[in-house]
Parts: structure tokens; C-alpha cells; sequence
């Protein structure tokens, strides 16, 4: 039986308040008890291994960002697909007018995208 | 439906004509396609289901979510003020010479969303009108790539009007949560029937939504955007935000509370009185102490937000006409001024000194348009406050003694700047008009005219 009252919500409660002692705890009791080493290669970012070379914060081009966008854009076309092939056969042919509408549309933009140059990387 | 289908087929082809290097002809085929499509939805055209002008309605809805008769009226302004501003763009578009088929398209597309905002049946249509309307704008209002001032105004309106669509979301989701539904009758009956529930999670509904519309038309105390985004963007682009964009916010709004929300007026109807008669005195007192005629404009398009929220808090039924008769004389006399800014390129009041001498047209152009927008008769825009002011009367009398005092102070910021033109000295070159300008001004001036001489015109159609 579900029971709606205050009362059934007191385990969520209890594992909160466990969850959050024990994160509480873990970070008092670990610097007092493990060892410790300070230095410049401790104390640098870790990446993978090897030493870090130059910054961090390098300008890219902007045909990442508008390649990106594109990427998500067409990717979320190809979603509307699955919910489409599911129901291919109820939906008959206003389905698939609508379909073929939606994929029209599409297509419209990509030509734009295309004769724009959006995706001419070197230009 | 047609008109949209249309309009949106237009700004397609209006895309596309930028790609094949037809720049000359953008113009021409957007004018025309525009001028078809009020032909064929005033119903003189042919047989459709959607007249704009109200002659006759049918109750045929496109998937019952939205209904171009309802508000045929505030439908039939934003095709006309699109319109007018397409045809000042020849000129206004100039600092974007690469890519006006592109401008055209965003114009048109956002035309479509202020279609559906003011036609919409279903909550959802709402919110997707008003994002469609937007989005367009947030590039349009930084479309000067390189003036700061137009990238820090589409900036500020995209992360600002973002947030507000946020809570336009969350009130729209509040109230979908209350009465499990997003069609405007449901809603309606909801209302109309559960007067004396006190339903917390429907208020907080209403209070939100109540704010996301409140920001997208400007009124205080969600008016700091205005001045900047409207100096900042391209002049063109602004006369847009303050015709289109405004009538279209402020058409769903009082849909949405003087339609749907009608039953609780009570609840709400004070809200806004507050509201209005903040905007009225925040925006006409502030207007006064502006040095650029721009953002003067986008002070006094705050305080007109003002005046017409007067009528939302009066609750009349649906929109009442009078609103529209305002609307129309407002977008009418912006669309000028705007235009005479747009030739001259200047913001400062200085830089109109001595305007006269320079080019008649455009100073008899700013004088009128600045007289119907301060309400001096027998222009359009002293009948539009009359009409409004008799509409709000009754209910609330105080906040019309506040509109009139407010209307006194405005008359002397835009007397200021007709005084400048006709009777100071300044600079005397003369400034050529192009064609398309002057046509637009006559267009304005005559309507603005027509409209005071005759507001029953409008009456009779809305």
C-alpha cells in the first residue's frame, strides 16, 4: 500500500542524513590522518600523465561551434524517425505527407546551410 | 491559416533569394508577396476561412490551436506595420548590405510569431508564438556586427528575454498543472467555475505567466531592458520591436487575462492597475530627461505600454476596440518617427535642430506622428486615448487621472523635439529622402489623419 503521510518519507530522510555524514566525516578525518607531500608537481593540474604544456584556454575557430550546432540540429532529425517508423503503418498516408513535409524542410536548410559555406573549412 | 502558411513560405523564399546573389529583388518580391497576402486574408481575394478583417467568421480551426478571426484586428496591424517596415528597410538595411535578404527573412519569420501570439486558442501556441517571434529578434537586435552598442543590445535582450520566457514557461506549466488543460475554454470554464477555490499552484500560475508577458511588452517594473536594447539595436530594427513585437506581446497578454482569466478579474485586476500606472509615470517622467531621440522613443513606447495596460486591469471582454484603435495610431506615428531617424542616421535631439530647413518631409513627418503620439486632436492618437480612457473610466478613475497627468508631461518631450526642428538653428545641408521613405511617411501621416478624423473605420472592423 502507498502511504502518502509524512511518515513514509523517513527512510529518504534517514539515507540523506547518512549520506551526508558520511561525506561530512570523510572529508575532516582524511587530512588529519593521511599523509602529506607538498611540491610544485603535486599541486600542478593532472591530466593524463605526461606534464602540462602552454594554456589551457586556446581560441578556436568558430567552424567548430557552427559545425557542432549543425551536428545537433540534423542528429535531432534523425529522433523524430524512431517515433515516425513506430507508428508507420496507423498514421497512413497524412503521416507520411507530414513526414515528408518535415524532412522538406530539412532539406531547405540544408541547402542554405551548404550554399552559405557553413561547412567550407577552408575559406 | 493561410496567412501563415504564407508567410512563412514567403520568408523560405526570402532566404533563399540571398543565396543566388538577387539582392535587387528582395525588396520587391517581400512588398508583393506581403500585399498578396493581406489581399487574399482580407477575404477579397478568395474564398478562405480566415478573414482578417472580422467580415465574416467561421469557426474552423487549425488543430483547434489557434484562431485567425479572433483577434483579426491586432492580425490585420501586424501585416500592415510589417509591411510599412519592409518597404522603410530599403534604406534601414543599408549597414547590412550582404545579408538584407537574410534580415528580410528573420522580419518575416518573426511575423509569423506574432501572428500566432495574437491568434492563438492553446497555451502551447502561446508560447510558441512568442518564441518564434523572438528568437529572430534576439539576432536582429545585434545584427550590426560592428557597432558594440547593437552586439551588447542583442546580447542583453537574448539572456534577459530568455529568462523571461522561463517564467512565461513555468506560469504556463503551473497552470496546465491546476487545470489539465492548455485550451483557452477549458481554462476558461476552469475559471469561470472555481471562483472560490483558492488555488495556490493556479495563482502562482497566473503570476508567472502575468510576469513573462509583462517583460516582452516592456512595462515597469520589468522595463530595464527597453532603453537599452531599444537604442542599441539598428534603428530599422527597433521601429520593428516597438510596432510588431509590441502589439503582438500586448495582444496575447490581454487575451490571456482580459479572455481567458476574464472570471478572476478580481484577483487581478488591481496587479495591474499597479503596474500600469507605474509604467505610465516611470516612462513618461524618464523620457523627459533623455538626450537621444531614440531612447526618448523607447521611454515614451514604455509609457504607451502604460496606457494600454490601463485596459487590461479594466477587464473589459476579450480586446476591446478601443485597444486596437490605439495600437493602430501608436505603430502608425512610431513607424514615422522611426523613419525620419532612419534617414537622417542621427539619435541626438541636437542633430534635429533646424530640421525643417533641411527637408520638409521629414519634419512635417516627425511633427505629426510626435503630436498623435503626445494625443492632440484631431490626430489618431487623441481619439485611441479617448476611446481608451472612457474604456477604463468607470472602473478605475484615478488611474485615468494618472494617465492624463502622465499624457501632459509627454506632451512636452515631443513638443521639445518639434520645437527643435522647426525653430532652432543648426546644421543646413539638405538631407535626400529616398522614395520608399517619403512614401511611408505619407502613408503614416494620412492614416494618422484618416484615423482621427474618422476612429469608427477601425471601430466597425476590429
Amino acid at each position: 500500500m502507498l502511504d502518502s503521510s509524512s511518515s513514509s518519507y523517513m527512510p529518504i530522510v534517514l539515507q540523506s542524513i547518512v549520506a551526508l555524514g558520511f561525506v561530512g566525516l570523510v572529508l575532516v578525518l582524511v587530512p588529519m590522518l593521511g599523509p602529506k607531500s607538498k611540491g610544485s608537481t603535486k599541486t600542478d593540474n593532472f591530466e593524463c600523465g605526461i606534464e602540462a604544456q602552454g594554456d589551457a584556454r586556446v581560441k578556436f575557430s568558430v567552424k567548430y561551434f557552427l559545425t557542432a550546432i549543425l551536428f545537433v540540429l540534423f542528429d535531432v532529425e534523425v529522433i523524430f524517425f524512431y517515433p515516425y517508423a513506430v507508428n508507420f503503418k496507423s498514421l497512413g498516408s497524412p503521416g507520411f505527407l507530414a513526414v515528408v513535409m518535415f524532412v522538406a524542410f530539412f532539406l531547405i536548410g540544408f541547402f542554405y546551410v551548404l550554399k552559405k559555406g557553413a561547412l567550407e573549412w577552408e575559406k | 491559416m493561410k496567412l501563415l502558411i504564407g508567410l512563412s513560405v514567403l520568408a523560405v523564399i526570402t532566404m533563399m533569394m540571398g543565396l543566388f546573389k538577387s539582392r535587387k529583388i528582395v525588396l520587391p518580391v517581400v512588398v508583393l508577396g506581403l500585399l498578396g497576402l493581406l489581399y487574399i486574408a482580407s477575404g477579397y481575394g478568395c474564398y478562405c476561412e480566415d478573414k482578417m478583417f472580422g467580415m465574416y467568421i467561421n469557426e474552423h480551426q487549425f488543430l483547434k490551436m489557434f484562431d485567425i478571426n479572433k483577434n483579426s484586428g491586432l492580425v490585420g496591424l501586424i501585416m500592415i506595420s510589417g509591411l510599412l517596415i519592409t518597404i522603410l528597410a530599403h534604406k534601414g538595411f543599408n549597414y547590412t548590405e550582404n545579408h538584407r535578404a537574410d534580415m528580410h527573412a528573420l522580419m518575416l519569420f518573426s511575423m509569423c510569431g506574432a501572428v500566432i501570439a495574437v491568434s492563438y486558442t492553446n497555451l502551447l501556441m502561446l508560447f510558441l508564438g512568442i518564441e518564434i517571434m523572438s528568437i529572430p529578434l534576439y539576432i536582429m537586435a545585434g545584427s550590426n556586427k560592428h557597432d558594440s552598442s547593437s552586439n551588447e543590445s542583442g546580447l542583453k535582450y537574448f539572456l534577459l528575454g530568455a529568462f523571461a520566457t522561463g517564467f512565461l514557461l513555468f506560469g504556463l506549466a503551473l497552470i496546465y498543472g491546476a487545470t489539465g488543460s492548455f485550451n483557452v475554454n477549458q481554462i476558461y470554464n476552469y475559471t469561470h467555475n472555481q471562483l472560490n477555490v483558492s488555488g495556490g499552484i493556479f495563482k502562482m500560475g497566473i503570476v508567472f505567466t502575468m510576469v513573462g508577458l509583462v517583460f516582452k511588452i516592456g512595462a515597469a517594473p520589468f522595463h530595464f531592458w527597453t532603453p537599452d536594447v531599444y537604442s542599441g539595436a539598428p534603428s530599422i530594427i527597433t521601429s520593428f520591436m516597438s510596432t510588431v513585437v509590441k502589439i503582438a506581446g500586448f495582444g496575447a497578454l490581454i487575451f490571456f487575462f482580459n479572455g481567458v482569466l476574464h472570471p478572476m478579474g478580481a484577483e487581478w485586476g488591481k496587479t495591474f492597475a499597479i503596474i500600469s500606472a507605474a509604467t505610465m509615470i516611470l516612462g513618461n517622467v524618464t523620457a523627459v530627461y533623455q538626450i537621444s531621440l531614440k531612447r526618448m522613443l523607447a521611454w515614451s513606447s514604455v509609457a504607451h505600454a502604460g496606457y494600454l495596460l490601463m485596459t487590461v486591469a479594466a477587464n473589459g471582454n476579450n480586446v476591446p476596440k478601443a485597444v486596437v484603435l490605439y495600437l493602430a495610431a501608436y505603430s502608425l506615428a512610431s513607424i514615422a518617427t522611426f523613419a525620419v531617424l532612419i534617414t537622417t542616421g542621427k539619435e541626438n535631439f541636437e542633430d534635429y535642430n533646424g530640421l525643417g530647413k533641411r527637408n520638409k518631409w521629414l519634419a512635417i513627418g516627425l511633427t505629426i506622428s510626435l503630436l498623435s503620439l503626445a494625443g492632440v486632436p484631431p490626430l489618431a492618437g487623441f481619439m485611441g486615448k479617448y476611446y481608451l480612457f472612457t474604456t477604463v473610466y468607470e472602473q478605475y478613475p484615478w488611474l485615468v487621472i494618472v494617465a492624463i497627468c502622465t499624457s501632459a508631461i509627454s506632451i512636452y518631450y515631443y513638443l521639445k523635439t518639434i520645437i527643435a526642428a522647426w525653430f532652432k538653428k543648426g546644421s543646413e545641408d539638405a538631407i535626400q529622402v529616398p522614395l520608399s521613405t517619403v512614401f511611408v511617411i505619407l502613408v503614416c501621416i494620412l492614416g494618422l489623419i484618416a484615423l482621427g478624423l474618422m476612429p469608427q473605420v477601425v471601430l466597425d472592423l476590429a
